[in-house]
């Protein structure tokens, strides 16, 4: 496989994007998409064509290789297993994976992205490990009831195994019952939240025992 | 005359003991639940043609068998199997209230719902009660005991539901927790233990501890084993089962709830005056401070004003001992009468001003909703001695009497932590003490720091409280581990009524008469038989028989630097109430005057203040061990904290003589 640069790989897919709509791209089109002028477009187009990755006809028609395809669309493929792993793996939010992916896209070896690959399609065929990873990376985004500040109102989202589990439980504190924390007592513990409409009060090493998310 | 049983069930602060006094007026009679010291109390109405028995149940959440209280409550219901089981909510808090009753329909019992306090949700919430009964298969009444709404229409319900047979309500736990409970219920089928099969199949999966020893007792250990199998393979599905459980519960009362009610006023509109009341009572700063002062409140209106009321009933005993001893002229019988029985009846009844008014306050406390913010301002500092924050209300009141202030550990819900408050109670000094300590430091100390050295004594008895605490928790078995949890509701305030406080003042002061009195009364006669015997010598003296034990017991005082028998006599007579050990030593040195002669050919200072010492710490008075022994409902926890008291002030006393000596 040939080296191409990362401007070489993009221009690449833009003129896969282009071919695929209309079968020939232009050069004037291709200057517009990537914000650039048309000289610019000119040579590095001419390299490509020096690679055999595209024929440059007359007019300022370009269209793709058979070799350019192929090229082109294992580009694509990659490119979206790329924002698959960020997304769906390690769940990055979409509009953060875009911008990592097109980081990553260019300077992974074959060895790491093969890897990434197969992780990802792990995950998918093993739901319950995957929902386990989910459940561990979110830990930390959830907090103990004992850390939120007065005045605050946080969602449960279970209450860890301890010998209070089902008192708790059974008075209401449920996953997804919004709790309030209304005060501390003077001397500093214990502490009074609201929650279904009532006031409860517990101490500090009991409201630990209460995962909650903001 | 055809009659009835039905139980009264509902979380705490609903006002379930209203509802029950309404209903049964003054029938009721309080007693304990079989082996444990939760009050248990009963009474009756009749309707037509009708007697309907009443029993009150704790106050519970839930009837998983976590608490003694949620224990007793189910097993009265599977198995004393009242006709009907009477669900009371607060109205200002459905869904958490409708848990317990949804899980009273999954025990398949016959139930009826009370929507009480619906005068506080007038015009904030609209209940559709036609909506709420066909949804949760019962029938429902409003009340409102404290206003006498509902009364009348809630006998008449009980009365009807008692003769119609009522629709079943299932909770869907879902497909897959569905075919396991099926399946375990056909694995029940051979048993015969008194639960709903279907209730019993889902308590499995929650692996409820009482069922599974139940099962096991009648050898049907491979139900549990398979059960335990069904929450493995339901845990690949559901990997916290229980919490799914539970859920799936409120999920049913979420939903009916949201169905059947309308809120009328926007959620800001609801901080309601209890919680400005809030802002104010546990407020950072003023929370403290407030409490201090209700207690001073509580403490000078028992002690003063019960005091002002106690003498006077003194004085009418000894002029009623002195009256009636002058028609009597066998020298005996005199004696019996005067210094025995209206001696003895004397000591029982003095208590009452003191019991009387301390209840009418904690009542009023508790039924206002303060004792719950009073546990919370205090929990902090009694959690760090091994206490919950309520038992700081008995151990200052133990600066008073002991007495009342045992009684008032009936506010601390955990047995275990109860029984523990009770036991290091007598050690807290109580006024009866004062007087031993001002005879003595004012012969001994006058010239020497008086007040450090009463102090030292308050200081020492506070002391030997927490270590005996941290040493109860660590040492034996039925009180080790650590204080119960806190995770209590702090209630909205109410007014109570004046009839509930009375009632509640006056319940109390009955209990203490009839069960504390009797043993009060017997130690009493028991005194005054010992300092009689051989019947002819003088009363007290050195020939009769507590001389005789004075005698015995010296040697044994003698470490401790006091071993002479009139300060035994004194110690024996100070069992009767601790400033008789005073007035003992006046009568056997012929005159309180004359003791400041006397006593210091005894008595070392040293040795005066290990006797002090003893004083403070050695048994509790009669009174006291009558009232611990109503309390804990057990001779044999009585007994331990008189031997254990009688221990720690001998070893105490002797510590400090021996010790002081070496110095």
């Amino acid at each position: 496989m040939v080296y191409l640069s990362e401007t070489q790989e993009d221009y690449l897919l833009d003129i896969l994007k282009h071919t695929t709509k209309s079968t020939v791209a232009r050069i004037k089109d291709i200057a517009k998409t990537r914000n650039v002028s048309l000289p610019t477009v000119v040579s590095a187009i001419k390299t490509l064509a020096e690679k055999n990755i595209i024929n440059h006809e007359k007019y300022g028609y370009i269209t793709l290789t058979d070799y350019g395809i192929e090229l082109a669309k294992n580009l694509l493929e990659r490119k979206k297993n790329i924002l698959r792993f960020l997304t769906f793996t390690l769940g990055i939010p979409e509009d953060i994976a875009i911008i990592d992916a097109h980081k990553l896209e260019h300077d992974l070896s074959k060895q790491t992205y093969e890897q990434f690959i197969k992780l990802t399609d792990f995950l998918a065929a093993n739901p319950l490990i995957k929902e386990q990873f989910d459940k561990f990376a979110k830990r930390e985004a959830y907090m103990k009831l004992n850390e939120i500040n007065v005045g605050e109102t946080a969602k449960i989202v279970k209450i860890e195994n301890s010998p209070i589990k089902s008192k708790l439980l059974s008075m209401g504190t449920t996953p997804g019952v919004q709790i309030k924390v209304e005060k501390v007592a003077p001397l500093g513990d214990p502490i009074e939240v609201t929650l279904l409409g009532y006031h409860l009060t517990l101490r500090k090493d009991e409201a630990e025992k209460i995962i909650v998310e903001r | 005359m055809k009659s009835f049983t039905v139980a009264l069930i509902g979380n705490p602060n609903v006002g379930k003991s209203a509802i029950f006094n309404e209903l049964t007026g003054s029938s009721a009679h309080v007693g304990n639940w079989p082996g444990v010291t939760v009050e248990k109390k009963e009474g009756k109405f009749t309707y037509l043609d009708t007697q309907i028995n009443v029993v009150d149940l704790p106050g519970i959440y839930s009837l998983s068998a976590n608490s003694i209280d949620e224990r007793i409550a189910r097993d009265f219901i599977v198995k004393e199997k009242p006709d009907l089981v009477v669900c009371i909510v607060d109205s200002t808090n459905l869904v958490r209230n409708l848990y317990l009753f949804v899980s009273l329909k999954e025990l398949g019992v016959k139930t009826l719902l009370v929507l009480n306090m619906i005068d506080l949700i007038e015009d904030k919430l609209e209940i559709d009660t036609t909506k709420l009964s066909s949804s949760l298969k019962t029938r429902v009444v409003k009340t409102s005991a404290t206003k006498k709404i509902g009364i009348g229409e809630l006998k008449e319900a009980i009365f009807d539901e008692l003769h119609y047979p009522q629709e079943e309500l299932y909770v869907d736990y879902g497909n897959d927790i569905e075919r396991s409970i099926e399946r375990i219920k056909n694995l029940l089928n051979g048993t015969n233990l008194p639960y709903n099969k279907r209730f019993l199949a889902i308590k499995l999966l929650e692996q409820d501890p009482l069922i599974i020893q139940e099962l096991k007792q009648q050898q049907k250990e491979n139900i549990v084993e398979n059960a335990i199998l069904e929450i493995n393979s339901l845990e690949k599905i559901y990997p916290d089962l229980e919490t799914e459980i539970i859920e799936k519960r409120y999920g049913l009362i979420e939903g009916v709830v949201k169905n059947s009610t309308k809120h009328l006023v926007s959620i800001e509109d609801r901080l309601t005056t209890s919680d400005r009341i809030d802002k104010i009572v546990t407020n950072r700063y003023l929370g403290i401070p407030l409490f201090a002062l209700a207690m001073l409140i509580v403490f000078e209106a028992t002690f003063k004003l019960g005091g002002f009321f106690a003498d006077y009933i003194e004085q009418f005993f000894g002029w009623a001992g002195d009256g009636l001893s002058q028609y009597i002229h066998n020298p005996i019988l005199q004696s019996f009468v005067k210094d025995g029985l209206i001696g003895g009846v004397g000591t029982v009844i003095v208590f009452l001003p003191n019991i009387l008014i301390l209840f009418l306050f904690l009542s009023f406390l508790e039924d206002v909703g303060y004792m719950a913010r009073a546990a919370f301002v205090m929990d902090r500092l009694m959690h760090s001695i091994g206490l919950p924050g309520r038992a700081f209300i008995p151990l200052i009141l133990g600066f008073g009497c002991n007495v009342p202030a045992i009684m008032a550990t009936r506010t601390i819900a955990d047995e275990k932590d109860r029984l523990l408050t009770i036991l290091i109670n007598p050690f807290i000094s109580c006024t009866a003490r004062l007087p031993i300590y001002v005879l003595l430091t004012g012969i001994f100390f006058k010239e020497n720091h008086p007040g450090l050295i009463i102090f030292s004594l308050y200081a020492l008895g506070i002391i030997v409280a927490i270590l005996s605490a941290k040493l109860f928790r660590s040492t034996i078995p039925q009180l080790k581990g650590k204080v119960s949890f806190l995770i209590m509701e702090l209630p909205i305030y109410r007014m109570p009524t004046i009839k509930a406080v009375l009632l509640h003042a006056w319940e109390r002061s009955r209990e203490f008469l009839k069960k504390a009195g009797t043993i009060i009364l017997l130690g009493v006669i028991l005194v005054w038989l010992l300092s009689s015997i051989p019947f002819g010598v003088k009363y007290a003296s050195e020939q009769s028989f507590v001389g005789a034990l004075g005698k015995f017991f010296a040697p044994i005082l003698s470490p401790s630097g006091f071993g002479f028998w009139q300060a035994a006599v004194a110690l024996i007579f100070g069992l009767l109430a601790k400033e008789t050990v005073v007035g003992t030593m006046g009568t056997l040195f012929g005159g309180e005057d004359k003791l400041s002669i006397a006593l210091p050919h005894l008595f070392s200072p040293l040795s005066a203040y290990a006797f002090m010492v003893m004083s403070l710490l050695y048994i509790p008075c009669i009174a006291t061990i009558g009232v611990i022994y109503r309390e804990t409902n057990s001779l044999k926890w009585t007994a331990f904290s008189v031997f254990y008291s009688l221990f720690i002030g001998w070893i105490s006393a002797t510590l400090i003589y021996q010790i002081g000596s070496i110095l």
